[in-house]
């Protein structure tokens, strides 16, 4: 095969050129060519003129503290609150390997066991309508309105 | 059968600590100084708001010397990350030494309540421990989802946060190397059990922490109540293998015994690995009733004691390894034999 460069002389080099550890493209060149190139630094600006033609897919990061997936596998450690939900999906994977289950049960903080309660009767409420269980539905809509009422506040003042 | 007694020396101490997080600021692990001294303030100016803490100590762990710093992390009240680290933190101690809160430790906030006293309601303890929380929940907004709960640096504590742990002296199964077995049973029921002095550590001492790997999809009270559960099931163990130490394996036991005696006795060095593993042999000696050398309180004392900043401190001043060691087995030596004398 001819070299790619000259068009002339044999080709017995063969040149990767990356982007990180990806091969973008294989140049087949003859020793002359290889050699000029490199001293030239064509092939360098070959290089990058291929990274902006063909650029690689970004690495996912949190937007907030700018840790990588790699960088959270390397390490097992967050960078922040936020990563929680960039890697979401990685972290519910892992969770099922280390933990007992994959979501919360204990206490949150006094508003959002509110909120936690409230989304439950709820739930609960909209189920015993569906079921015509009426006299449940009252319990728990009276249960639903002692939480939402303004003087319901838990922990509020003292 | 055993006497009445024969546990009195398991019990060690008993810990629980929650992890917290602030809401908008990166963990601790990817903060800048700037940052983290900034969490460092905000905290403080919380805390400082609050009446329950008026009495606390205040440290801050750069105006200590290392030998401080380390009597600090032996006695539990910081871990040895938290006293070497070099970034901006901080520590509020309680009077009674009951309590700590550690400030940039690896995660933002680590309230932990430590006690040597067994009598004491385990459940008083989560209770205070919440209590707090709550009263620090009003001043700084923590990091939480409904999800996932209170978000923490490493997923191995999010959830509650919550770790408790129980430090169980419990030579029978250490020496005979049962209590392999039972970590590594316990290990798919969600318990670790690990070394004093942390993960991947052997047991030195025969001290074994027992913990909960779970702080997810458990609530609070379940993991309280599945350590007491665990507490109970390994101490029924460790009894039952002394017995059987004293009967069948009474040769294999008669010889640990005498060489940790005359190691204790005669060795002109010990390391602070061998002199904790002797030291537990004669301990349980004097439970079964063979030797009466020294009391259980003293006994406690002296684990602690002839760990290496606390030897350092006794000498007031900055020991080589070989140093230390030497002045450990003298040290014990004089803590022990003293009345028997040189005859």
């Amino acid at each position: 095969m001819k070299c790619e460069l000259c068009g002339k002389r044999e080709a017995t080099v063969l040149y990767a050129l990356k982007k990180g550890k990806t091969v973008l493209f294989h140049l087949k060149l003859c020793p002359e060519c290889a050699r000029k190139g490199l001293k030239d630094k064509v092939i360098d600006g070959l290089n990058k003129f291929l990274e902006l033609l063909l650029p690689v897919k970004e690495e996912k990061k949190c937007p907030d503290c700018g840790l990588s997936k790699e960088e959270f596998k390397e390490t097992g450690f967050l960078g922040c609150p936020r990563c929680y939900s960039t890697f979401r999906k990685e972290i519910e994977g892992l969770v099922k390997k280390i933990q007992f289950a994959p979501y919360h049960k204990g206490r949150l903080p006094t508003r959002l066991e509110k909120l936690r309660e409230e989304r439950i009767l709820k739930k609960l409420l909209q189920d015993a309508i569906e079921e015509e269980r009426f006299e449940d539905a009252g319990e728990l809509k009276e249960k639903l309105d002692k939480l939402l009422s303004p003087r319901s506040h838990v922990g509020k003042g003292s | 059968m055993l006497e009445k007694g024969v546990d009195r020396d398991i019990f060690i101490s008993f810990r629980i600590r929650l992890a917290r997080n602030l809401k908008n600021y990166p963990f601790v692990n990817r903060a800048p100084s700037q940052i983290l001294k900034e969490i460092k303030d905000r905290i403080k100016k919380a805390i400082n708001k609050i009446p329950f803490f008026n009495d606390f100590w205040r440290i801050d762990p750069e105006s200590l010397d290392p030998i401080e710093k380390g009597i600090l992390a032996e006695e539990r009240w910081i871990s040895f990350g938290f006293a070497c680290a070099e970034h901006p933190r901080y520590l509020f101690l309680s009077p009674s030494k009951s309590m700590s809160i550690m400030v940039n430790e690896e995660d933002h906030l680590r309230l932990q309540f430590f006690t040597s006293e067994n009598g004491k309601e385990r459940r008083k303890y989560l209770e205070k421990i919440i209590e707090i929380d709550r009263l620090l929940e009003k001043e700084l907004p923590f990091a939480v989802s409904m999800k996932w709960g209170y978000l923490t640096a490493c997923p191995t504590n999010l959830g509650t946060g919550l770790r408790v742990s129980v430090c169980l002296h419990l030579p029978a199964l250490g020496l005979t190397g049962r209590i392999r077995e039972i970590a590594k049973r316990w290990e798919k029921e969600g318990w670790e059990i690990r070394g004093i002095f942390g993960e991947g550590t052997p047991g030195a001492g025969n001290l074994f922490q027992i913990t909960n790997r779970y702080t997810l999809g458990w609530s609070e009270e379940e993991i309280l109540e599945g350590l007491e559960k665990k507490e109970k099931e390994i101490k029924e163990e460790e009894l039952v293998l002394r017995a059987w130490l004293l009967k069948e394996g009474r040769i294999e036991w008669e010889d640990k015994f005498m060489r940790a005696l005359a190691l204790l006795r005669f060795a002109p060095k010990l390391n602070t690995y061998e002199a904790l593993e002797y030291l537990s042999i004669l301990w349980l000696a004097s439970v079964f009733g063979i030797i009466n050398l020294i009391e259980d309180e003293s006994m406690k004392k002296l684990f602690l004691d002839i760990q290496p900043f606390h030897l350092q401190r006794r000498k007031g001043r900055t020991l080589t390894p070989v140093e230390r060691d030497i002045l450990r087995a003298e040290y014990i030596r004089e803590r022990l034999f003293r009345q028997v004398g040189n005859a």
